[in-house]
């Protein structure tokens, strides 16, 4: 089975092949390529079937105990530095390879389903197929460089994605905001990137570690310059796995498409920051500092995260601010240094994730486009699969035993218990918030009774909007819907009808009495409520083959926990009983005593206010950034049309022609001219020659 | 004596231009465009038949041609490519191809135009070929004429204005060029004006000496750059010029500036150069974040590619200030990345103004209903302008930065920023022209015909392929490019003990 290895170049390089054959097709007969439906349905579910394939066979040779594979080739060289290119699979590269293709399949296989009635269905699988490619690629990269690459590459797609509706305002903007969050990002990463490799010489994950230990420890680099490197390096994972403070672009990203939100933002590209983190954790853990910065981070975003979720009335909205709660939880296990964990964390997260994302897709689609979960309410008696499905999801999320997310999360707060007793009471304090908000959100949704053709609810839900300012900050609320608080973003509050996507309210009363989804979705669905459940027991705290897996493959050896079952009973207990009383908590606001929250909300209007506004990072940012930016470029281009003042003292000569000046001049005498020149010419030189 | 490829190669387009200006009779602006497309499209053949036959393991000059012209003054026809000449040479052929076809529709006194374009060729080719730095002036103005008059009478509505400013600009830089030239030439002592005599001086120039020629040469290519603060003249040029021109501007004209610092001043000069680079630095970063900042003030899209233009010729020079090899290979690449992507993606804004009427911001939106392929495209250019891996920019950036980072730190960083505003300000004018609500107004706008983006597909391609196929270029460059490196550091070195 030797080829599953040496043939893994396939896996990037079949979506590839199918985004190319009908981007082609898109190029040269746009009309025929656009009815070709099931073609390219077919051909982009078939190709990742097949890598869905090959990964499995992969990730079966690799627990078999198949070496790492690695083969790469001289893409560029110029002045001594060579830049390789090629593929690497590990057991890490293994498991992310099985993680995405998985995903990425069911995801093209429900949407089928959701964007049926799409007419960019084809464009949609192209970009779909497109995504693949990169995404498979990034997890095959044997070093920096190619990582860069294909990080770029899905940053790329997810803003065709995200701006796939290119006709809706919102979804343009926020396409523009996750790719220039994402660069800011970048520019970090590819500055880390020159630092490290200007110690180690070489760009190949392998060779990382040691030529920086080597440097430290003989003193040949200031130990602050590595760490400010590596810091460098982080920013990248900082803006691709939305943490705390370049978080904000996830959030709007939900303007995608759902199906997009699922695979793209909760499942792999927004874990592709923690996969980098694992790819180059064994430099981070060499470096003092670091880590720590790491876990901080980590836990800081889980927390904020968390608390902007139990405001949000959207149900993509809330399932985002979750995603970048979760991945704080990954973050900050990788800073712990339970690598293992952090891992174990994404993979389970990536199955419940994408599950109650694609469940709230359908949910959107049963309740005819609309996402305000205030409108929802009672759907369980009419999706009876999503229903179920969501709920299961959303005990994973909560950490109730058994379900993976339990001992995903057991173990990260099991391993900040033992790093930092701070860091492990924002995890639990967390914990028992996700189980809240989560609660909260499925109660919202599937429990009670149905409002979406509810008059008062209407009306309340029209009434909030009033709360919400223009630049999309709540400032104060005159009423508040009696079934809970919250607000949305104003672009979705404000119009209606500027996309299919939402539409709120008023116009789901043509569509009728929601309804269950149709297989293609309801499929994916079920398929994933599987390992939603039963993936956890890979790594269980007393038998954890999962870590085991990855630790052999990696070199990299993580401070063994023996297994104590004190200890566990301890965190897992605790942990358990946030979780439940969260629920229950959630119950007795959401279903007992539903007047409540918006009393409460009222009562505590500050710090209500400040998590709705999302702890004032956006108004922040386009105070400090946004504005300052646009003043700077006007401010430039006064003096530039002034012609260039600052600068024309320097050159002496240029005041003479410069913009308008240069009018004047235009008198026709050429002897003038030629006056000028030679006089300023002159002057050059005399100036010149006193250097 | 065997083929002179070379000047066949610099003489064909003005052949064929004088045969389409002597034509009798009418001329109809089919037949001319048949005309030109037949002579680019046999000169760029015959460059890439030299190509085909360049000795990629060489540095010397090759295909080498020299007539003694005026033995008593030293000047000589002297022609020749190399691999820092060569690249360069196939860029300029290939574009006045794709210019040619952009402007397929132009009827407008078509027999002059072309005939200006095919002369424009002629004078950018003598500049690349040339080994005598009187020759390379003579060419280096010779393209100044057509250009002026393609502005002066194709150009919009301040198309006067626009080529007043361009020729006194340039004017200005052939004026301190020529003062470099002559008194190296008086400097040296070996009546010769031989480039690669003049690089081998028996006694090296006196260091004051070096510096003075260095600025002036370093100052009349920074007009042709441009370079902040002497700027100014190219937007105005670009947004009267007619999108052929633009093309052609942006795509091989400003590369003779980073060329000329390149082949004058760091190889006749290379001490001056070792010690002058630091303020080259210190110019590209400037010009990346002031140049940037000014595209993002901008409402017309092609005023805005103009500046992001002038901001990418920065990272050409910061590549050259970094004086190593890996700098200045990628400001290599970078020239001929940069002329592709400056040339899509006026290409591209073109089309927009030709279907749309207007390059105007504010007066566009949601394009990608109208013109979906030509969105896809500036998707794709406008990432390429971004640096977006996969494509050439990513390549030729990637290289400059690494050659820079060590010995000028801050402005690389400042460079690498760059990187970061050019996606705001693309990524805020994709957002403003192809996304969003389609004005009622452009709802009627005439679609684009497929053979219509055979140009920018010709680019597209070329950008994609580079990125993914460096060694396809820099296979060409790197044994000059070391050569150089090898003759900096021993020269300096030799000079300037420390």
């Amino acid at each position: 089975m030797e080829w599953v290895y040496t043939f893994a170049w396939l896996i990037p390089v079949l979506p590839l092949a199918a985004a190319t054959l009908v981007g082609l097709g898109f190029i040269s007969v746009p009309e025929w390529t656009k009815r070709q439906r099931l073609p390219v349905a077919a051909l982009s579910i078939g190709t990742l079937a097949v890598t869905f394939v090959h990964s499995l066979l992969i990730l079966s040779q690799a627990v078999g105990g198949h070496e790492a594979y690695t083969w790469q080739f001289e893409w560029a060289a110029m002045g001594g530095i060579v830049v390789p290119m090629g593929f690497t699979v590990d057991n890490l590269g293994a498991a992310m390879l099985t993680v995405v293709t998985g995903v990425a399949l069911l995801v093209m296989i429900y949407s089928h389903g959701y964007m049926e009635h799409d007419p960019g269905y084809v464009r949609f699988f192209c970009y779909l197929s497109l995504f693949s490619c990169s995404m498979l690629g990034l997890v095959v990269s044997p070093n920096l460089i190619q990582i860069y690459v294909f990080w770029e590459l899905v940053g790329m797609c997810s803003y065709l994605l995200v701006g796939f509706w290119f006709y809706k305002k919102a979804a343009a903007d926020a396409a523009q905001k996750a790719f220039i969050v994402n660069r800011v990002g970048d520019f970090g990463l590819l500055l880390g990137i020159l630092g490290v490799y200007s110690i180690t010489r070489t760009f190949d994950f392998p060779g990382l570690a040691p030529a920086i230990q080597t440097a430290i420890e003989s003193g040949a680099v200031p130990l602050a310059l590595v760490v400010v490197y590596c810091l460098l390096v982080f920013m990248g994972p900082m803006a691709k796995s939305a943490q705390v403070p370049l978080h904000v672009w996830l959030p709007d990203a939900m303007e995608g498409p759902t199906p997009i939100s699922a695979l793209i933002h909760a499942a792999t590209m927004v874990a592709a920051g923690v996969f980098l983190v694992a790819r180059v954790f064994p430099v981070f853990s060499e470096v003092p500092g670091v880590l720590e910065v790491i876990a901080w981070t980590g836990a800081v975003t889980a927390f904020v995260g968390a608390t902007i979720a139990i405001t949000q009335n959207d149900i993509k909205k809330g399932l985002a601010y979750s995603t970048i709660s979760q991945l704080g939880y990954m973050m900050m296990a990788m800073g712990v240094g339970a690598y293992g964990a952090g891992l174990f964390h994404l993979v389970t997260h990536a199955c419940f994730k994408a599950m109650l994302f694609l469940g709230s897709g359908s949910v959107i689609h049963g309740v005819h486009d609309n996402q305000d979960m205030r409108l929802m309410g009672g759907l369980r008696k009419y999706m009876p699969i999503t229903s179920a499905t969501f709920l299961i999801g959303v005990l994973a999320i909560s950490g109730i035993p058994p379900f993976s997310g339990f001992w995903s999360k057991d173990e990260i707060l099991s391993a900040a218990f033992d790093h930092s007793l701070v860091l492990w009471g924002i995890g639990a304090f967390t914990a028992a918030i996700t189980a809240f908000y989560m609660a909260r959100m499925y109660l919202m949704t599937f429990e009670g009774a149905y409002r979406g053709e509810n008059a008062a609810a209407l009306t309340a839900v029209r009434a909030w909007r009033q709360n919400v300012d223009r630049e999309g900050v709540v400032r104060g609320f005159a009423s508040l819907p009696s079934f809970g608080p919250g607000a949305m973003h104003t672009d979705e509050l404000a119009a209606h009808g500027h996309g299919e996507d939402h539409d709120h309210g008023e116009e789901h009363g043509h569509g009728g009495a929601p309804h269950e989804s149709p297989w293609s979705m309801t499929l994916p669905l079920v398929v994933l409520a599987v390992p939603s459940i039963l993936i956890g027991f890979v790594g269980l705290p007393w038998d954890n083959a999962f870590g085991h897996f990855l630790e052999e493959g990696s070199g990299y050896h993580g401070a063994e926990h023996a297994f104590e079952l004190g200890h566990f009973l301890l965190i897992a207990g605790s942990s358990t009983l946030l979780s439940v009383g969260g629920i229950a908590l959630a119950y007795y606001l959401y279903i007992l005593r539903p007047e409540l929250p918006g009393q409460i909300a009222r009562r505590f209007e500050p710090v209500y206010l400040f998590f709705i506004n999302k702890w004032n990072f956006d108004w922040l940012y386009e105070q400090a950034f946004v504005k300052t930016s646009r003043l700077l470029a006007r401010g430039t281009l006064q003096v530039d049309q002034k012609g260039v003042d600052g600068v024309v003292n320097f050159s002496g000569l240029t005041t003479l022609l410069a913009g308008e000046g240069l009018k004047y001049f235009e008198s026709g005498r050429a002897q003038f001219y030629v006056l000028i020149i030679f006089g300023s010419l002159l002057g050059l030189v005399a100036l010149l020659g006193l250097l | 004596m065997s083929v002179p490829w070379l000047s066949l190669i610099l003489f064909f387009p003005t052949l064929g231009a004088l045969g389409l200006a002597l034509l009798p009779g009418e001329v109809s602006y089919r037949f001319a465009r048949v005309w030109a497309l037949t002579v680019a499209g046999l000169t760029f053949l015959l460059s890439g038949l030299v190509a085909y036959n360049f000795d990629y393991t060489s540095t010397k000059p090759q295909f080498a041609e020299t007539i003694n012209w005026l033995p008593q003054l030293g000047i000589s026809y002297n022609i020749a490519v190399d691999g820092l000449s060569l690249p360069l040479m196939l860029l300029t052929g290939l574009l006045v191809v794709l210019s040619i076809l952009t402007s397929w529709q132009l009827n407008k006194r078509a027999r002059l135009y072309y005939v200006l374009i095919l002369l424009l060729s002629t004078g950018v080719l003598g500049a690349f070929m040339a080994r005598d730095t009187i020759l390379f002036f003579l060419a280096y103005e010779m393209e100044l004429i057509p250009l002026y008059f393609l502005i002066s009478i194709w150009g919009g509505k301040r198309r006067e204005y626009a080529g007043t400013k361009f020729l006194l600009y340039t004017f200005l830089s052939g004026v301190a060029l020529l003062v470099a030239f002559l008194s190296t030439y008086f400097f040296s002592g070996v009546n010769s004006f031989s480039i690669d005599v003049l690089a081998n001086p028996a006694s090296p120039y006196p260091l004051v000496f070096q510096f003075i020629t260095l600025g002036l040469i370093t100052f009349g290519f920074a007009i042709k750059m441009p370079l902040v603060p002497l700027h100014t003249w190219l937007p105005d040029a670009h947004v009267e010029a007619p999108t052929a021109v633009s093309v052609l501007l942006a795509g091989v004209l400003l590369k003779l500036g980073t060329y000329g610092i390149v082949r004058f001043g760091l190889g006749i000069f290379p001490e001056a150069a070792a010690q002058f680079a630091w303020l080259l630095s210190v110019l590209a970063a400037i010009n990346v974040v002031y140049a940037s900042l000014a595209a993002m003030a901008q409402t017309d899209i092609k005023k805005m590619i103009a500046y992001s233009s002038i901001a990418h010729m920065g990272y050409v020079v910061l590549g050259i200030a970094s004086l190593n090899e890996t700098g200045l290979g990628g400001a290599m690449f970078q020239m001929v990345s940069h002329g592709i992507i400056s040339g899509l993606l006026f290409m591209l804004v073109g089309l927009i103004y030709e279907k749309a009427g207007t390059r105007e911001l504010p007066k566009l939106g949601g394009l990608f209903a109208t013109l979906p392929v030509v969105g896809a495209f500036f998707v794709g250019a406008a990432m390429a302008n971004a640096g977006l891996p996969g494509m050439s920019g990513f390549v030729a950036e990637f290289m400059v930065f690494r050659g820079g980072i060590e010995r000028y730190p801050v402005a690389t960083v400042l460079c690498i920023f760059g990187i970061v505003l050019t996606a705001i300000y693309m990524l805020a004018m994709l957002a403003r022209a192809f996304f969003g609500k389609l004005p009622a107004n452009l709802e009627t706008m005439p679609r684009v015909r497929a053979w219509e983006m055979i140009p920018a597909t010709v680019l597209l391609v070329i950008c994609v392929g580079l990125g993914l196929f460096p060694t396809l270029a820099t296979g060409i460059f790197e044994p000059n490019v070391a050569e150089l490196v090898q003759q900096l550091d021993a020269r300096t070195v030799a000079q300037l003990p420390r």
